[in-house]
C-alpha cells in the first residue's frame, strides 16, 4: 500500500514509518497542509490519513481543498471525541472515515485496509434511485420525499454499492471491505442489512444476483 | 454503584412548613382579633345609642303625659262633654288623680304602661315601695323579673312629687345575650374571612419567589447558565436577590468552565503521546526477537486511554446532536460495545436488544454506553442485564446491576462529574468519578436524560432516555421528490 501520513507530531510521524511492512507498504509523511501538497503533487497514495489540527492549517479544510481538485484518494481523519461538530464537517468535506485518537495500531491499519479495498471514489453529493434521494457525503437518505434513517453499517454498504455504479458487486468484496473478514456471522450481518435497506428505502433498490452479489438501480 | 454515608443524612429530619401557611395563620389571628375588638366596640356602641334613643323617647312620653294630667287635673269637671263625663264614671269611677292617671294612660300605645306620681310625704299612688330614678333621667326596674321594666320620672309638682311612666321591654335582657353572640360571629368572621384573605393573599405575595424558584431551577448543574435567571422581576427584594444568584452562578459557571477547558487542554494534550505509547507497545509485542512487554503495562496504558477518551467527551461542548447528528441503531451500538467487553465481563452481560435508530454522534454514544456498562460491572460482582427498548418515542437502555446499592444520601450527587461516593474510595474501587457524568453529559446533548435509580436494596438500575430518530428539516438546495427534481 502506498500511504501519506500528514501529522505535525514528529513521533506520530516517526510511529507511522515504522508500524507498516516496509516490504509491502511505502509510508511517506508530511508535517503540514505545505507539505501534504508538494507530496501529494509528485503521487497520489492509496490512502491518505490527515490529522485535523495542523500547525498550518485545518485537515478539514485541507481535505476539502483536495475533493475540490478532484482528488479522490480515500481520506481517513485522525480527530477527537470531543470535535463532534469536525466530524461533521470532516464528513461534509469529503472524509470517507475517522479514527479518534488516541487509537490503537491495529485500528489504525484495519481502517486504513478496508478504505485501501474500496479504492478511490469520491461520494457523490445527491443520487437519484427512483423516488429515493441518496446523500451520501451528508450521510442522508429521503424517500418520496420523507427522510429515511440510514446507519453507519448500512451506508458502508450502500458505499461499496454506490462506488459501483450499478454494477455487481461480489458479496465476499462487500464482506472482506465492511467487516474484514468472510464469516458466517459477518454474511448474517450483512444479510440484515441488505433487508433493512430494501424495507427502508423500498424492495426494489438493491439488487441481488443468488450465489454472487449484489448491485444497487441506478437511474439511467 | 456507588454508596457511602455522608455526614448530611445523620441530621435529624426537617419537616419543612409552606410560608403561606404561617403568613396566613398570623394573618387570621390578627384578623379574629381585629374582628372581637370591633365587633366589641360596635356592639357597645350600638347598644349604648338603642338604649339612650329609647329613653329619651320614653322621657319625652313622660314629660307629654305629665303636662297632659296638670291640665286634666286644672280644667273643671264640667269643661268635658256629658258623654266623656259618663264615661269616664263608667270605667274608672270618681275623678281622683289615680284615675286621670290610668285614664290617660290606656291613651298611649305602649307595652304594659304604668303611670304613677310618687311622693314620700303627699298622695303617692305607686304600689311599689322601691325609689323611682332620679328626676330627668331612666332607670331599669326589675321588681317582677317576668316583665323587666324601664321608667324614666319627671317632676310632677313644687312639693318634690315625680311622675314615673313606666313601660315593659321585654328584648332589654336578653341583649348581653345577642351582644355576645355579636362578637363571637365578629370573631368567627374574622378568623375565616381573614384567614381565606390572607391565604390567598399570601399566595399573590409568594408568587414572584415562585417564579424565580422555577428559574433556579432552570438552571443546568453541568452547565449553569444566567440566562435561565432572565428578565428583571418588578418586585426590588427578589430583584436584589436574583442579582445577587446571577453574579453567583455567573461565578460558578466560569470555574466550572476553567476546570473543563483545564481538562480537556490536558486530555488533548496527552492524545498524542499516549497513541504513541500505545503503538510502541503494539510495536514491542510484534517483535518476535525481544521478550513480550509486560501484560500490566498494556493494561495502564489502556486505563489511561479510556480516561482520556473520558475527558475528552466530557470537554464536549452541548450541541444539539439530535437534530445534526446520523442515525444510529442503538440496538447494534450496545452490541458492539458489550463485543468489546473482555470475555470474562462478557460472561457477566445479560442483553436483550431491539432495532431502535437514533439520531446523533456515534463516537460520543458510544463512549457513554462503554461507561454504563463498565460502571455497572465494576460496582456489582453478579450479572448485569442490559435491555433496549423503545415507545417509539424516546429510545431507553437500561443497565440493571445487583451491587451495594444506591445511597439516597448519594442519589444527587452521582452525576456530578469527579464525585466519587465514600464506599467506592474507602473501597479501592477504581475510577476518577467521570463515568455517570459522562453519561448525563452525553445523554443531555443529544436532547435526552441519564437517571439512575434503586430498584431495591441491592438492585440499581441506569436508564439512559433517548429521543428516536426522527426526520430533520431538509437542507435547502435539495430536491428529495422527484416530481420537483425533474421539473427543475
Amino acid at each position: 500500500m502506498r500511504l501519506l501520513f500528514v501529522d505535525d507530531a514528529p513521533e506520530m510521524r516517526a510511529l507511522a514509518q515504522r508500524a507498516f511492512d516496509p516490504t509491502h507498504d511505502t509510508v511517506r509523511v508530511a508535517a503540514s497542509c505545505a507539505e501534504a501538497r508538494v507530496a501529494l503533487r509528485d503521487e497520489l497514495p492509496e490512502v491518505l490519513i490527515l490529522d485535523v489540527a495542523l500547525a498550518d492549517g485545518n485537515g478539514v479544510v485541507l481535505c476539502q481543498e483536495l475533493r475540490g481538485r478532484d482528488i479522490d484518494v480515500p481520506i481517513l481523519l485522525l480527530t477527537a471525541h470531543g470535535d463532534v461538530g469536525q466530524r461533521v464537517a470532516g464528513l461534509d468535506a469529503g472524509a470517507d472515515d475517522f479514527l479518534t485518537k488516541p487509537f490503537a495500531m491495529a485500528e489504525l491499519r484495519a481502517r486504513i485496509r478496508a478504505l485501501a479495498r474500496r479504492g478511490p471514489w469520491t461520494r457523490p453529493s445527491l443520487l437519484r434511485v427512483g423516488d429515493v434521494a441518496l446523500d451520501a457525503s451528508a450521510r442522508r437518505a429521503w424517500r418520496g420525499g420523507d427522510e429515511v434513517p440510514v446507519t453507519r453499517r448500512e451506508w458502508a454498504v450502500l458505499d461499496l454499492l454506490l462506488a459501483r455504479r450499478g454494477d455487481l458487486v461480489r458479496r465476499e468484496h462487500i464482506l472482506e471491505a465492511a467487516w474484514g473478514e468472510d464469516t458466517a456471522s459477518a454474511r448474517a450481518s450483512l444479510d440484515t442489512i441488505l433487508s433493512r435497506l430494501r424495507r427502508k428505502l423500498g424492495s426494489d433498490v438493491v439488487e441481488t444476483v443468488r450465489g454472487q452479489g449484489h448491485a444497487i438501480r441506478l437511474d439511467p | 454503584m456507588p454508596s457511602v454515608s455522608t455526614p448530611e443524612a445523620a441530621a435529624p429530619p426537617l419537616h419543612p412548613t409552606p410560608m403561606i401557611r404561617r403568613v396566613a395563620w398570623a394573618a387570621a389571628l390578627a384578623a379574629a382579633l381585629g374582628g372581637t375588638i370591633s365587633a366589641m366596640v360596635s356592639g357597645l356602641a350600638a347598644a349604648g345609642a338603642i338604649t339612650a334613643a329609647e329613653d329619651a323617647a320614653l322621657l319625652r312620653a313622660t314629660r307629654d303625659f305629665a303636662d297632659e294630667i296638670h291640665e286634666e287635673l286644672l280644667e273643671a269637671p264640667e269643661d268635658d262633654s256629658p258623654d266623656e263625663r259618663a264615661h269616664f264614671a263608667r270605667h274608672h269611677g270618681p275623678r281622683t288623680l289615680q284615675n286621670l292617671l290610668v285614664h290617660e294612660a290606656e291613651q298611649i300605645d305602649l307595652p304594659g304602661i304604668q303611670a304613677t306620681v310618687r311622693t314620700p310625704h303627699k298622695h303617692d299612688t305607686s304600689p311599689s315601695r322601691s325609689l323611682p330614678p332620679p328626676v330627668g333621667s331612666c332607670a331599669d326596674n326589675a321588681s317582677d323579673p317576668r316583665f323587666p321594666r324601664r321608667e324614666c320620672a319627671v317632676a310632677f309638682d313644687a312639693e318634690g312629687a315625680v311622675l314615673v311612666l313606666s313601660v315593659i321591654q321585654p328584648h332589654r335582657p336578653h341583649r348581653p345575650f345577642w351582644f355576645a353572640m355579636a362578637i363571637l360571629s365578629g370573631t368567627l368572621s374574622g378568623v375565616l374571612v381573614g384567614g381565606w384573605a390572607s391565604f390567598v393573599g399570601a399566595r399573590w405575595v409568594v408568587r414572584p419567589i415562585d417564579a424565580l424558584r422555577e428559574r433556579l431551577d432552570g438552571i443546568h448543574t453541568a452547565m449553569p447558565s444566567v440566562e435561565a435567571l432572565d428578565p428583571p422581576l418588578p418586585e426590588v427584594e427578589l430583584e436584589e436577590l436574583r442579582l445577587a444568584v446571577v453574579s453567583l452562578v455567573a461565578r460558578l459557571g466560569a470555574a466550572l468552565d476553567t476546570a473543563r477547558t483545564f481538562a480537556s487542554h490536558a486530555a488533548h494534550a496527552l492524545r498524542t503521546p499516549l497513541t504513541s505509547l500505545s503503538a510502541e507497545i503494539d510495536l514491542w509485542a510484534q517483535d518476535v526477537e525481544r521478550p513480550p512487554p509486560p501484560q500490566r503495562l498494556r493494561q495502564q496504558v489502556d486505563t489511561l486511554i479510556a480516561l482520556v477518551h473520558r475527558l475528552l467527551a466530557l470537554g464536549t461542548a452541548e450541541a444539539d446532536l439530535a437534530s445534526t447528528g446520523v442515525a444510529i441503531d442503538l440496538g447494534e451500538l450496545v452490541m458492539d460495545t458489550v463485543a468489546q467487553r473482555s470475555a470474562t465481563q462478557r460472561a457477566r452481560l445479560d442483553v436483550s436488544t431491539q432495532e431502535v435508530t437514533v439520531r446523533g454522534d456515534e463516537h460520543l454514544l458510544a463512549i457513554m454506553l462503554a461507561n454504563g456498562l463498565d460502571n455497572a460491572l465494576k460496582f456489582s460482582t453478579g450479572s448485569v442485564h442490559v435491555h433496549v427498548h423503545t415507545d417509539h418515542t424516546h429510545a431507553r437502555v437500561d443497565v440493571v446491576d445487583h451491587g451495594p446499592g444506591l445511597d439516597p444520601a448519594d442519589a444527587a450527587h452521582v452525576f456530578e462529574p469527579f464525585f466519587r461516593s465514600r464506599t467506592a474510595r474507602s473501597s479501592n474501587t477504581p475510577g476518577h468519578g467521570i463515568g455517570l457524568a459522562l453519561i448525563r453529559h452525553v445523554a443531555d446533548a443529544h436532547g435526552g436524560h441519564a437517571d439512575l435509580e434503586r430498584l431495591d436494596d441491592d438492585t440499581t438500575r441506569l436508564r439512559i432516555t433517548l429521543p428516536c430518530w426522527r426526520p430533520a428539516p431538509i437542507p435547502s438546495g435539495i430536491h428529495t421528490n422527484p416530481e420537483t427534481a425533474r421539473a427543475t
